[in-house]
């Protein structure tokens, strides 16, 4: 069981002055699946007050507004998350699984488009590639989609844009996590089978560059719940991955979203650090 | 009831500035056109009558960006129908229009009706007819609806904020008008100019008079002398004659005085003392005319830009627009990797 | 019925309002009749054409691409007795009262999920469904301020709800213009009958409103807030703010400091409490609706879950008002009122169903199809009056997108006399009354008769030819 302390910061620094900034943003861990939070926290700079609330999809949203004129925008967010080991590995499921109508009224949002997530003609081309090779049962053709899409998508930073579209993606064939991932969604929901957008942090011990933020694939599969799948790293090592928004696509779980009166932004750095967290005992 | 929005405020001032700048426009076309019927030399006539016309209304630069020549054809277009010119006299009736339409609910619906009909006149004026004969007949139009507007708005209306924040954006309007009016008249006639525009310096002065519709009140005054210095007088510090600069002033010291009493504004220190600084600026250099004149009345559109722009801080600092800033999306860029 | 303007009548079997099956006037019509009988087909064109004039003169219009438009009106009323009234008013409060709780259900603790009374795919497949009102209760818990229910009798005079209007319904200053117009125009109409006022309307509007207001607020203060001259409807605003002697505010004469609305005024910046809003959900907050938004005030939403202010209509009522959520409101009045639903309903079928499907594409030629959020008569196809074309293409777009549409009988609505070309002419209408929901509902007594005024037309919403007609509701 890993024990990690997390920190994301987001600087924004603006042309001129601003001011009237409204912001929501959702950047603490969610308390369900595999993850435990502790202590939780907000910073904004300029100080503000900033009120917590719940969505509809369960993720923790701060609001807070910074009214009077300024120049910089800070928000920093950071958390104590406790992940359990990766769960067993899953069995086969059959695709008459999908099939039953109560599927609809558990998880039916998941199984219809979504504002950033459409079954266009590309996406249809795309998926008759997947479907070609054929698969006995629902896992494998969901381990085979994923691979799929990691081997024809060429991860790049800074190919797209966060408002790019599965169809840019397909024309283009390069993109991030978040593009993978939107085109991973289509592709399950276009089959039948429920599938929501995850943003979150992962943690790489091993690396030497700064953390960044992620997204991935949750798929609900009958007998099972909620699963894991990672299009950028097919086959996660999931105890690695902290998860923070949940939703039908990126536009349901932004980390920041808001809106500001004043000059342009010249500026804006995230930084993620994930390690492990000291004992508890030697607190 | 409390204070009024700041941005219906600003589109009442707007609204009734607009409508006086097409009642002057009107007046100076009708004006000129005579002038220019009596001027044998097109050319003389170009430079004395059209020429200074377009000066008056500020938009010269505006004007030569579009025409080559400044005559008739394209002053009358320009200062009567053209869209491109934004304080063209349709131009000024469509804002007035527009502007009364957001703010329907405070004016009397005769005054909308009056507005709205105006507009939709307007709208239906061949352009062609304009040439030969027809400026009068426009003018007139014009002229009349907007004293339909006034008489509404004066004979109907509660002297409530929609009521003073209207008859600000009439006197401002009017005083910086007759101001300029003043200005490009008499660099025109003063002596050393004068060759350019032969025999016609008492003519010049008379037509200003009916530019600034204070003919007839001048006549009633006059000594039968025809001096430009009563003249003068009349048009600038003559507090009883309501298209006189000090009278604008006045007016708008009232409205100032009276939003502010009522709490329909917070304040207006700076708009009041620049009025009364103006006001005694006046009284003390203008009657005498010493070749300063025209210096005198750019000084006076000086002071009324200055006003205009204390009367929008206290007015409608509030308003949207005035706060400066462009709305945005926070952090339009954040993908995910 | 022998009178001229009468002569060319028919009422070719279906339910007429004035007239009964012997073509004789019904009794509550009798004096209207022999009233509009008396008048030569001169007399009554001159009164329709100053009627006309009224409305080009208040300009009181409506946009169809891009024009503007008078709204037709015709000057023969429509006539509804006390006793009728009386229980439309009870049935209507009822149907509200249920559409409200649900609204309150729906958005909270989800009973009527739970309890099997609504599928769940049916509320998160709703294009209404607003998942930012998930968990947040509005100000007194109140969800519909204002609705407009359009009702329709068929070919027995059987009363019939043909569809909820909860997403800020417009219609309720051509409620108060008609009749001020009609007075004006047609006075003599009014001899021997006691008509229920309507002027009332904009104030009960604002009582509802108030009795809205964040708990705790003694003298709330409200404005209307609207898109801004450009809509279609600016005029109802502007009409309804001066009725209610309140501000008619956009967006940007709004800001938000502290978890607090507040109108920008010339004296400064003045808390507001109550905002009857005329825009559209989507656009209310840039900063978690659609962030393009130009309309809403940036904010908005963070102090209404603070509770700081109210929304009037709510946001995310579309999840009630959906044209395939119509098929379960009878369900859901017995579920939330322990009672059986006064109103009739047209029966409707749920393109989902694959029986009822098959069946719909059997009988597309018979069948009303209705897009569930289509409004304003666009993304209808009536069967009877269809081509092969298209129901070839409905019945496409049925496949496509299942949860996209619904059908129903086709029911021949009612018909009232309508004067056109100098006669009286049977035309289709139906009723579109307003309850207004504060404390508790209260019907307005009267209501927006909408008339097709094409021959033979079932449809009569402005923006495809329709017109409007004084609603009257007997005092006695």
């Amino acid at each position: 069981m890993l024990r990690l302390r997390a920190s994301h910061r987001t600087e924004i620094a603006y042309a001129g002055v601003v001011h009237d900034s409204v912001n929501e943003v959702r950047l603490i861990p969610r308390e369900d699946g595999r993850q435990a939070v502790e202590d939780p926290y907000i910073h904004v700079e300029p100080a503000t007050d900033v009120y917590l609330h719940t969505d509809a999809f369960g993720n923790r949203v701060a609001w807070f507004q910074v009214a009077t004129p300024h120049h910089r925008l800070r928000i920093e967010a950071t958390a104590v998350v406790t992940v359990d080991p990766a769960p067993p590995a899953l069995a086969p499921v059959a695709w008459d699984a999908f099939a039953a109508p109560a599927l609809r009224d558990e998880v039916g949002e998941y199984l219809l488009e979504s504002p950033r997530v459409t079954l266009s003609p590309a996406v249809e081309a795309f998926a008759a590639e997947v479907d070609a090779a054929g698969s006995a049962d629902a896992v494998q053709w969901l381990r085979h989609a994923e691979r799929t899409v990691c081997e024809s998508i060429e991860y790049q930073p800074g190919s797209t844009t966060v408002d790019s579209t599965v169809d840019q993606l397909l024309e283009a064939r390069r993109g991030v996590c978040q593009d993978m991932t939107h085109l991973f969604l289509a592709l399950c929901r276009r089959r039948g089978i429920p599938a929501r957008y995850v943003s979150g942090w992962l943690y790489e011990p091993e690396r030497t560059s700064p953390n960044e933020s992620h997204a991935w694939c949750e798929v609900w599969l009958p007998g099972h719940g909620w699963r894991e799948f990672d299009p950028t790293h097919p086959e996660p090592r999931l105890d690695h991955y902290i998860r923070v928004g949940v939703g039908r696509d990126y536009s349901d779980v932004p980390p920041v979203r808001g809106h500001y009166v004043g000059a342009d932004t010249q500026e804006m750095a995230v930084t993620v650090e994930i390690g492990p967290a000291e004992d508890p005992a030697r607190r | 009831m409390s204070a009024m929005l700041a941005r219906v405020a600003d589109s009442l001032y707007w609204t009734a500035r607009a409508i006086e700048r097409a009642d002057t426009y009107a007046r100076l076309l009708e004006v000129s056109h005579a002038m220019s019927r009596e001027s044998a030399d097109t050319q003389a006539g170009d430079r004395s009558v059209w020429e200074p016309l377009v000066d008056i209304t500020g938009d010269l630069e505006a004007f030569r960006r579009t025409h080559v020549h400044v005559n008739e054809t394209s002053a009358v277009w320009f200062l009567s129908f053209a869209d491109e010119n934004p304080n063209s006299i349709i131009s000024c009736i469509t804002r007035a229009r527009n502007n009364a339409q957001s703010v329907r609910d405070l004016l009397p619906t005769e005054v909308w009706e009056a507005l709205n009909t105006v507009y939709l006149e307007l709208s239906s004026w061949p352009p062609g007819r304009l040439g030969r004969g027809g400026v009068y007949p426009f003018s007139r139009q014009v002229r009349r609806a907007v004293h339909l507007l006034h008489g509404l708005v004066d004979g109907s209306m509660r002297r409530d904020a929609t009521w003073h924040f209207l008859r600000l954006g009439r006197f401002a309007e009017r005083a910086d008008k007759v101001a300029r009016l003043l200005e490009v008249k008499y660099r025109l006639v003063l002596p050393e100019e004068a060759a350019l525009v032969p025999g016609t310096e008492f003519h010049q002065w008379r037509s200003l008079l009916r530019s600034g519709g204070a003919d007839e009140a001048y006549v009633k005054l006059a000594t039968g002398k025809d001096s430009p210095r009563e003249l003068v007088q009349l048009l600038v510090v003559d507090d009883k004659f309501p298209r006189s600069i000090v009278f604008c002033l006045d007016q708008i010291a009232e409205s100032l005085r009276h939003l502010v009493w009522a709490g329909d504004i917070a304040e207006a220190h700076n708009a009041l003392s620049l009025v009364a600084q103006t006001r005694a600026e006046l009284s003390r250099d203008v009657p005498s005319i010493n070749g300063s004149l025209a210096t005198a009345m750019d000084h006076v559109q000086l002071r009324c830009n200055q006003i205009h722009a204390a009367l929008a801080e206290s007015c409608f600092a509030y308003a949207p627009g005035y706060e400066g800033g462009a709305w945005h999306a926070q952090a339009a860029g954040q993908p995910q990797n | 019925m022998n009178a001229t303007l009468f002569s060319d009548y028919r009422l070719a079997g279906y339910y007429d309002e004035m007239f009964d099956d012997d073509a004789e006037p019904r009794d509550a019509y009798r004096g209207l009749f022999s009233g509009v009988a008396s008048l030569g087909s001169d007399v009554f064109t001159r009164k329709t054409d100053l009627a006309g004039a009224c409305y080009l003169n208040e300009g009181i219009t409506f946009s169809h691409h891009g024009r503007e438009h008078p709204f037709p009106f015709d000057l023969l009323p429509r006539l509804i007795r006390a006793d009728d009234w009386a229980w439309l008013s009870a049935a209507l409060r009822q149907r509200v009262t249920a559409l409200d709780r649900f609204c309150s259900d729906v958005y909270g603790a989800q009973r009527c999920i739970a309890d099997g009374v609504v599928p769940r795919w049916m509320v998160v497949s709703c294009k209404g469904y607003l998942r930012e009102m998930v968990g947040l209760r509005p100000p007194k818990d109140r969800w519909v301020h204002l609705a407009g229910i359009d009702l329709i009798r068929d070919e027995d005079g059987v009363w019939r709800v043909l569809e909820d209007n909860l997403r800020t319904p417009s219609g309720l200053s051509y409620v108060v213009q008609n009749r001020t117009f009609m007075r004006r125009v047609f006075p003599e109409a009014f001899a021997g009958y006691a008509v229920r006022r309507v002027d009332g309307a904009p104030i009960q509007l604002r009582r509802a409103l108030m009795q809205s207001a964040p708990d705790g607020v003694a003298d709330p203060r409200l404005v209307v807030l609207t898109p801004g001259p450009m809509n279609a409807a600016y005029y109802e605003h502007s009409f309804l703010a001066q009725q209610m002697g309140v501000p008619l505010a956009e967006g940007r004469d709004l800001v938000v400091r502290n978890q607090r609305v507040y109108l920008k005024t010339t004296a400064g910046y003045d808390p507001v409490d109550v905002i009857y809003r005329r825009i559209d959900d989507a656009f209310l907050d840039p900063v978690c609706l659609r962030q393009d938004s130009l309309l809403g005030v940036p904010g908005l939403m963070g102090v209404y879950r603070a509770g700081n202010v109210a929304l009037c209509t709510a946001p995310g009522t579309g999840v009630a008002d959906d044209k395939a959520m119509y098929a379960f409101v009878p369900d859901i009045i017995r579920y939330y009122m322990g009672e059986e639903p006064l109103l009739q309903q047209v029966p409707t079928y749920l393109m989902e169903r694959p029986d009822d499907r098959e069946y719909v594409l059997d009988n597309l030629r018979s069948l009303v199809v209705k897009a569930v959020d289509g409004a304003g008569g666009y993304g209808i196809l009536i069967g009877p009056h269809s081509t092969a074309e298209e129901r070839a293409e409905f019945a496409q777009r049925i496949d496509d997108n299942p949860r996209g549409y619904i059908a129903q009988n086709t029911i021949s609505l009612s018909r009232a006399p309508v004067f056109l070309g100098g006669r009286f002419a049977a035309r289709h209408i139906d009723l579109r009354p307003f309850i207004t929901y504060g404390a508790r509902p209260e019907v307005v007594p009267g209501g927006l008769t909408r008339v097709a005024l094409k021959e033979g037309s079932l449809v009569v919403n402005s923006s495809q030819g329709g017109g409007s007609k004084d609603t009257w509701v007997l005092e006695r």
